[in-house]
């Protein structure tokens, strides 16, 4: 006849670790969204930052209305140059939306146009590192460039990796040179 | 007590076998960019023969300085160009016959590069041959040992589609030129 | 003690595979039949030139469908094709004949000799001397509709000598044939 003990004990046990638990991530303050941003490092303009599949080395920063071969913008752009260089195992058109933005007071911008030196284009062959421009549609005068990396994660649903956006990996704060209707 | 469950030899048998399949599936996941392909190498006379196209390479050359255009101005590199010359036989349906690929012999894919895009046969029909060039930039450090890939050609994506490969003798070539690309009817 | 198990009478384990797969089984056939049956009733419609053929609430007619060495740009100047190559025009009218019919789908043509498909030759039709409305739903300034019917065309660059050439026109799910 087994005691009467160990048929609640199991029990007692679980509720007691259970309330543990919970008392102590009260007391720690609970659970906030991470201000994941706070915590990425800031890196020094011309630095490499390395991604699952770029080193990037932020290069400066303009603010220009002219475009990269000469010719005027509509609009002026904050123009980054970048140095780049895939670390994949095949060419990519650019970077994924989203790897290179701009954080701002008004939400992290992504949307840029992305060139090379006339007559070069972008695509970005592995291992060759190119001089790569990324026309942001604004005029501030202050910047905060997000680096963010790329995950693979495996679908069960369709038999295959894929990858996606990750989290930043560092920031660059580059000084932006000013050279609006300079031709 | 009835052999049936975890408990049996047949049980745990069982549970192995999907254990272990389980762990097959997740290791050997398929890499979403290398698309799943049926590969036709070419042959002694050089041709690569499939359903859908015949392609062969007919001369691949190395060289740092390559013109955009046929008399356009010269392009530089700190890398190589890879000057791919190509034939395309287009047998049942439309092709975009400049879909070119060079994997080095630690499986890296490059890609031709769209500068010179222009020297390519893009659309090839049935019935219709196309000749052309496709250029690469590639560290110097990968040329032994490539591989020209040829597809897939179709304009959209099918599963388990076929190319043609091919491992060339490479021609060092002072500077790199190359035609117009041409398109004529299959002899 | 333990209660005796089979008492209630349940299907053994087998069987109700088997009979799974006698289902499945069944399905699948009739599907087949189902889908041949249907396509031998339903042939696609046809028609050679001259001749009309119904479809969706539209009624189209070919007006050509013809083959020549080559043909003459906006200017007159003939647009050169590969040697042994040869061009194929297909112009035909498109109608009206049930006002309900959607009348916005546009036309996709195909030719084919039965082995090989060709489509519509889209960077000829810019350079050769406008020979009708670029799809059978007309254009945004004269649209198709049931007191205006399209004039409209496909040309196609192909090997000379295939044959026979049928053109497929496609639009939406809907599709006939033109024959010469």
């Amino acid at each position: 006849m087994q005691p009467t003990r160990t048929r609640w004990f199991p029990w007692l046990v679980a509720a007691v670790s259970i309330a543990l638990v919970v008392g102590s991530v009260s007391l720690a303050g609970g659970f906030a969204p991470a201000d994941r941003h706070a915590r990425v490092p800031v890196v020094a303009t011309g630095e490499p930052i390395e991604t699952r599949n770029w080193r990037i080395v932020v290069h400066r920063a303009v603010l220009t209305d002219t475009r990269p071969g000469g010719g005027e913008l509509p609009e002026p752009v904050l123009r980054l140059e970048l140095h780049l260089t895939n670390l994949s195992d095949h060419t990519r058109d650019r970077p994924r939306l989203g790897v290179v933005s701009l954080d701002t007071d008004r939400g992290i911008i992504e949307q840029a146009d992305w060139s090379a030196p006339e007559p070069r284009r972008v695509d970005l062959d592995p291992q060759v590192p190119r001089r790569v421009f990324v026309d942001f549609p604004m005029e501030d005068k202050e910047v905060s460039v997000l680096i963010r990396t790329e995950t693979e994660s495996w679908s069960y649903a369709d038999a295959v990796a894929t990858e996606a956006l990750g989290e930043p990996v560092a920031r660059v704060q580059p000084r932006i040179e000013d050279e609006r209707g300079v031709r | 007590m009835t052999d049936s469950g975890w408990r049996s030899v047949r049980g745990r048998l069982a549970l192995g076998v999907c254990l272990v399949l389980a762990m097959t599936l997740v290791l050997a996941r398929p890499d979403p960019d290398r698309d799943r392909f049926t590969v036709v190498r070419t042959g002694a006379d050089g041709w690569g023969r499939t359903t859908a196209f015949d392609a062969r390479i007919e001369r691949v050359g190395v060289t740092t300085v390559m013109p955009a255009r046929v008399d356009g101005d010269p392009v530089p590199t700190e890398q190589r160009w890879v000057v791919v010359d190509y034939t395309v036989r287009a047998h049942r349906e439309r092709l975009d016959a400049n879909r070119l690929w060079l994997i080095t012999a630690a499986g890296d894919r490059y890609a031709a590069r769209p500068e010179f895009a222009g020297l390519g046969v893009s659309l090839l029909d049935a019935g219709f041959t196309g000749r052309g060039t496709a250029v690469f930039e590639v560290p110097p450090e990968a040329i032994a040992g490539l591989t020209v890939r040829v597809g897939p050609l179709h304009t959209d994506r099918r599963p388990w589609d076929v190319v043609v490969e091919h491992e060339p003798t490479i021609e060092q070539v002072p500077a790199g030129t190359a035609g117009e690309p041409v398109v004529e009817v299959t002899r | 003690m333990n209660p005796p198990r089979n008492l209630v009478l349940l299907p053994s384990g087998r069987s109700v595979l088997f009979g799974l797969i006698g289902l499945v089984a069944a399905v699948l056939a009739t599907t087949l039949v189902a889908s041949v049956l249907s396509s031998a009733w339903s042939p696609v419609p046809r028609a050679g030139p001259g001749e009309s053929v119904d479809a969706a609430g539209l009624r189209f007619t070919v007006e050509e469908l013809s083959r020549s060495a080559g043909l003459p740009d906006a200017d007159g100047v003939p647009v050169p094709v590969p040697d042994g190559a040869e061009v194929v025009v297909l112009r035909y009218r498109v109608e009206v004949i049930d006002p309900g019919a959607d009348t916005t789908i546009h036309c996709r043509v195909d030719l084919s000799d039965g082995r090989r498909t060709w489509p519509t030759d889209l960077r000829w039709l810019g350079r050769v001397e406008p020979l009708g409305a670029p799809s059978c739903a007309g254009t945004g300034d004269e649209p198709l509709a049931p007191d205006r019917p399209v004039h409209t065309a496909a040309l196609f660059v192909l090997p000379a000598g295939a044959e026979p050439l049928t053109a497929e026109v496609t639009f939406g799910e809907h599709t006939v044939r033109f024959v010469e």
